[in-house]
This record gives structure tokens, C-alpha cells and sequence, in this order.
């Protein structure tokens, strides 16, 4: 499709475990294992999943803030992971990241003003009154005072270190940007004027956005496609109301019936699933899931279900997909 | 109900910094029946994790003190208390799950001799007898081939099997209240399922008081009889749990509910409380919500509210709670 504006395909990334005397690789850490989907221009595309599963990893790959192992990321029919520096330093410009701490992700002998500021020096893009000019348009753009911009990122709450770190990522106005749980550190109720601070904006600059997050409801709120992740691959991807409301995998379903909602005269069935998610460096054969599912059979466990429609634009990777309705 | 068995009173919790005084609970009462559990929520700094350490007699001092009201467990206030008599309390009657499983273990011994010296301190059991309890508590807990794992150090534990031996802990000696503090916060929701599940068995089991502290409104409403909501060191309302979502009459509560995303899916924009808390030095003089209210009057600035009983049962901390209908966000009724 011509609208895609990130194309993944195969994309992998191990991280090598080395051991013995001579230091050699003994095994690897597959973080991330053959993910294949598209991102369209305009869209926010939710990637879902608990602690583990690879998606702030996804998310440093599709920037190339770590080497690929293997597979490609095309941002626009060019592979990132091809380029090199300096046409990298260039791409750089087009795709930004914000982040999940607020606390950690600013510089804290930074001003404001210097944060928001160094992308533009980086790459050339204003410098002196022009710079000040486009710096103080940034952070009113984000809903912070300009006075604010000689001040320190300790002076600020954590839904304005939030903000500032979203100004920075605007500065050098990117299309695509990568929120690596960009909420999850907020209160709720500052949670909520962050979400709509980013909505608006991709409103405002039609910005692409990837939002990475465990929690489910706001993923919901905020995108257009959701991607649900489990030990390093993708078993379902669809759009929103498709995935929550007729999830085509098991994990989808239980992920969906666990989370509390704040109705207390709900009633609903819960699937508790057994155990913990197990270890990537030696993923469970067949389908990785298996080992928790409450609908595996024998199948599962030799053979790796295909990640294939099962719905229009509804991809889920499951031998037993008919089952769950 | 007459089996009421915690009692808080007016209870005041001061930090005294550089800065000034900050008053980190600033009167605040509640009850606990036998079997019951009480939630409580509130964003950060709204004193809900001062008001468990109080209780539980663990605020650092100093700058921390408890410079008034009563805790009322069973026939005693524990502010009155020898600190020895506290400590045969603490951990046996009174007991406590923390937030961080990783932080709140102590990563050079066995699980096994963590539980053991819960056991062996409050109820004299010798080594053995506290070894075979252990297995047994975490058996109950719900831990895979318990015989083996209680040899084991807390790094060879997941995030949630950590917390579930923190809950064996806890439990070990029976309390009749259970305190805890963000319980789930640190986990993924599959497992924080597990574990909200472990608790309401354990409460049916053992008829065990919790109270519940968190900011997640979802994990309230699962679980919680009753719901304290706090902001800036005071009870802004209280009632049932089912009152409070449906029928919520302080502007806070009404706020927070409105500003989560449904995971039914939500129509259009979120309604998020506007501003920030204030520095716990600088909250307004009257009403301390004032500053983020939109239905804030020059009375809200100037003196504040009293926590009202406006229906049985159901207190609320506001003046303008008669006139405002929260529902359709429209300041007449």
C-alpha cells in the first residue's frame, strides 16, 4: 500500500548470552522474534503486551537505537537499518522518541529552553533569536508557559517533564513518533491531560504515532490498530474495537478480561491465566504460548500457528481460533 | 456492625522539613470491620501511604510524627503503646504487603528463613515446625512445587511469585488486618489478576480486614467494600463502593472517574481534572481541592469544608455537594 509510511518485515533482534572460558556465545535472548506489520501515515498503532515481551525493544529497533539481528524496517520504502550515518543523522529527523520516566529522560543540569533547543542544533535546523523564537512556540505548543524555559527539569511535576520531553521530540518535526509508555509514570488524573496534549497534536501536525503500553484501556483510547505482543512476536493485530471486542487469540482474550475496570456492579468472567511468561532464551516450542494457554492441544505444542487473517484486516496468529467464539 | 476492628481518629501525621510543616495526614478517620475491606485511593501525595505507616507505626522519625488522634485496634490505642508491645503486634496481628516485592525482601536469605522468622518470633516455633509452615503458606499462595522453592533467594523468583511469598509472609501468623500498600502496582495485569484473586480467597478463608491502598480505580472496584478517597492529606469522600462510582458527589471523585479511558471503548475526548497538585506547602487555605475545582466559589477559597454526612454512610467533603449535579456536569441539580 502506498500509505504505509513504516514497513516491518522479519524484524529480529537477539541479544547474545556469552559464557565459558573463552567468553563465547552460549545463547541468546530473543527479544524480539520475526515481527512483520505496517504502520500507515496518520495512525497511532498500539503495541501491547506485559513486562517481557519485547515491545520497548520493538520500539528501539523500529528507531535503530539498537542494531537489528536480522529483518528490515523501511521508513518509506528506505531500510533504516541499511543507511549510513550520516543519511542515518538525516532519518533521525523524521522519526523521534518520547519516553517512559520523565525523570530520567531530561538532562538534569539542562535548562528547559536547553533540552528543547539542542535538537535544532543538532541538526542545523535554527540557531540564536530563531532558535528562542521556534523553542518558545514549542513549549506553547505543549501547553507550558515560555517562562518556564530557564528552569531546571527538577522544578517540574512529572506531567511537565512529560510535556517537555514531547517538545523536545517535536522540535524537529517529526513524522513518526515512537511514546515508549509515555503515561505510564502519571497520575491519573495528569494521565488524562497528557493523552489529550497528544491527540491533539497529532491533529494538528498529523504525526504517526507508535504507543507502546501495558495498559490496555488507555491503548484503546488512544489508537487506531492495536498489536499484541507475547514473548518477542506479534499473535494479534487488528483494529481497536475488533481486537477488544472479538479478540481472535486466547492471549488477547485473557490480557482483556483481567484488567479491573472501575465498575464495581460488573460482572464479568475472568480467565486467570497459570504462571508467569516464560523465559526468552528458551521460548516453549510450537506456539510460545502453550505453556499457559487453556485451549492447547497437542498441535500446539509442535507446531507453529501461521500469522494470517482471520478477519478482515484481523491477524492472529492461533491453531484455535474458531474455538473461542 | 458492632465487630469493628480498627478504629482511626482524627488521626494527624506531620513531616517537619526546612521548609516547613507539611501535614501529610491531616485528620483523618475511618473504620474496619472484621472481614471487611476497605480501599483506599489517591493520586501521589495524597497521604494514603503515610496514613498505612502510621498504623503500622513506620513513618521515619524524624522528620515523621504522629502528633494527634487515635488508633483504636481492638481494645487499644496503638499510639499509646510500648514500642515492644507494637512489635509483638506488628507482623502477628497487624501485618503489611509493600509495593516493591524487590525492594521489601531481603535478597540474602531463603524465602524459607524469611517466613520461618515471622513464625518462629511471634508464635515460638521451633526450626523445623516454621520450615514446614512456610511450605505450607506457600503452598496456599499458590506457588509451583513449594518444597523446593523455599530454598530459594528472592533474585530466583519472578516479580509476581516475589509478591505472593511477601503475602505468605504476611499471612503466616493469621492477622486479622492486612494492610497493603499498591499490592499490584508493580506487576502485569494477568498477574495482578492472580494475585487480587489470592487475596479475596484468603479474606473469605480466614475472614482476614484489609485495607487496600492504590490509585488504580479498577483494582478498587474489584475488591473493595468500602472507599476512602484521599487528596492532600484528608478523607474527601467515603461510602460503599457501588455509591461511590455510581453516585459520586465530590468533584474530585467525580474527576477522577471521568478522566480514565473505558476499556469499552471511549466516545471522543477524556475529561481530565485540570492542573496539578500543589506542593504539599502550598495547598489552598480553604478547600485544598480548590485550585483544580471547576466548581470552585469564593467560600471553596476561603475556609474549608467538613466531611459531611450526607446520606447514611456516606461522608462527603465539599460545600457546593447539594447544588452540583457531578453526572451531567452542570453546577444545579
Amino acid at each position: 500500500m502506498a500509505d504505509n509510511i513504516l514497513e516491518v518485515n522479519n524484524l529480529k533482534k537477539h541479544f547474545p548470552i556469552n559464557g565459558g572460558i573463552f567468553k563465547r556465545q552460549v545463547n541468546s535472548v530473543k527479544a524480539v522474534d520475526g515481527l512483520n506489520f505496517n504502520v500507515k501515515r496518520g495512525e497511532t498503532l498500539g503495541l501491547v503486551g506485559e513486562s517481557g515481551c519485547g515491545k520497548s525493544t520493538t520500539g528501539k529497533v523500529l528507531l535503530r537505537l539498537l542494531d537489528a539481528t536480522e529483518g528490515e524496517v523501511k521508513f518509506e520504502g528506505r531500510d533504516i537499518h541499511k543507511l549510513d550515518k550520516k543519511d542515518l543523522r538525516s532519518l533521525r529527523k523524521e522519526m523521534q522518541m518520547i519516553f517512559q520516566d520523565p525523570y530520567a529522560s531530561l538532562n538534569p543540569r539542562m535548562t528547559v529552553a536547553e533540552i528543547v533547543g539542542e535538537p535544532l542544533d543538532i541538526h542545523n535546523l535554527a540557531k540564536g533569536k530563531e532558535k528562542e523564537e521556534r523553542v518558545r512556540e514549542l513549549l506553547d505548543m505543549v501547553g507550558l508557559s515560555s517562562k518556564f524555559a530557564k528552569r531546571y527539569p527538577h522544578e517540574f511535576s512529572g506531567g511537565q517533564r512529560q510535556r517537555i520531553g514531547i517538545a523536545r521530540a517535536l522540535a524537529v518535526d517529526p513524522e513518526v513518533i515512537v511514546c515508549d509508555e509515555p503515561v505510564s509514570a502519571l497520575d491519573v488524573s495528569i494521565q488524562a491531560q497528557v493523552i489529550n496534549l497528544m491527540e491533539d497534536l497529532q491533529d494538528e501536525l498529523g504525526l504517526t504515532y507508535i504507543f507502546i503500553a501495558h495498559d490496555l484501556s488507555v491503548v484503546r483510547h488512544i489508537s487506531d490498530r492495536v498489536a499484541v505482543m507475547y514473548l518477542g512476536k506479534i499473535v494479534e493485530l487488528a483494529d481497536k474495537d475488533d481486537l477488544y471486542d472479538t479478540p481472535k487469540h486466547p492471549y488477547t482474550k485473557a490480557l482483556l478480561s483481567a484488567i479491573p475496570v472501575p465498575d464495581p456492579q460488573r460482572q464479568r468472567e475472568k480467565i486467570i491465566l497459570e504462571g508467569d511468561v516464560p523465559s526468552p532464551i528458551n521460548p516453549p516450542s510450537g506456539c510460545t504460548f502453550h505453556t499457559r494457554c487453556p485451549y492447547a492441544e497437542d498441535i500446539c505444542k509442535q507446531e507453529e500457528p501461521v500469522f494470517e487473517e482471520k478477519g478482515e484486516d484481523h491477524l492472529a496468529a492461533c491453531h484455535f481460533t474458531d474455538k473461542l467464539e | 456492625m458492632s465487630s469493628t476492628l480498627l478504629e482511626v481518629k482524627d488521626l494527624q501525621t506531620y513531616f517537619f522539613t526546612d521548609r516547613g510543616t507539611v501535614k501529610a495526614v491531616d485528620g483523618v478517620s475511618f473504620d474496619v470491620e472484621k472481614g471487611e475491606t476497605l480501599g483506599i485511593v489517591g493520586e501521589s501525595g495524597s497521604g494514603k501511604s503515610v496514613t498505612a505507616a502510621s498504623i503500622m507505626q513506620l513513618v521515619p522519625s524524624p522528620p515523621g510524627d504522629i502528633v494527634g488522634g487515635e488508633i483504636n485496634f481492638k481494645d487499644e490505642n496503638l499510639l499509646d503503646l510500648k514500642m515492644k508491645r507494637i512489635r509483638k503486634i506488628r507482623g502477628n496481628e497487624i501485618s503489611m504487603i509493600f509495593q516493591e516485592p524487590m525492594t521489601s525482601l531481603n535478597p540474602v536469605y531463603t524465602i524459607g528463613e524469611q517466613i520461618s522468622e515471622v513464625l518462629r518470633l511471634h508464635q515460638g516455633l521451633n526450626k523445623d515446625e516454621a520450615l514446614e509452615k512456610s511450605i505450607d503458606m506457600l503452598e496456599k499462595v499458590g506457588i509451583p512445587s513449594p518444597e523446593e522453592r523455599v530454598h530459594e533467594h528472592p533474585h530466583q523468583l519472578s516479580g509476581g511469585m516475589r509478591q505472593r511469598v511477601m503475602i505468605a509472609m504476611a499471612l503466616a501468623c493469621n492477622p486479622e488486618l492486612l494492610i497493603a500498600d499498591e499490592p499490584t502496582t508493580a506487576l502485569d495485569v494477568t498477574i495482578q489478576a492472580q494475585i487480587l484473586e489470592l487475596m479475596d480467597e484468603l479474606r473469605d478463608e480466614f475472614n482476614t480486614s484489609i485495607i487496600l491502598i492504590t490509585h488504580n480505580l479498577g483494582v478498587i472496584a474489584e475488591v473493595a467494600d468500602k472507599v476512602a478517597v484521599m487528596y492532600g492529606g484528608r478523607i474527601v469522600e467515603q461510602t460503599d463502593t457501588v455509591t461511590l462510582y455510581k453516585d459520586p458527589e465530590h468533584p474530585y471523585t467525580a474527576g477522577l472517574i471521568k478522566s480514565i479511558p473505558k476499556i469499552e471503548g471511549s466516545e471522543g475526548k477524556l475529561k481530565p481534572i485540570k492542573g496539578t497538585v500543589p506542593d504539599p506547602l502550598n495547598f489552598p487555605n480553604g478547600c485544598k481541592f480548590a485550585n483544580r475545582c471547576n466548581y470552585a466559589e469564593e467560600k471553596c477559597w476561603a475556609e474549608e469544608p467538613d466531611l459531611e454526612e450526607v446520606k447514611p454512610d456516606h461522608y462527603v467533603r465539599c460545600w457546593r455537594w447539594k447544588e452540583l449535579d457531578l453526572k451531567n456536569e452542570s453546577e444545579v441539580k
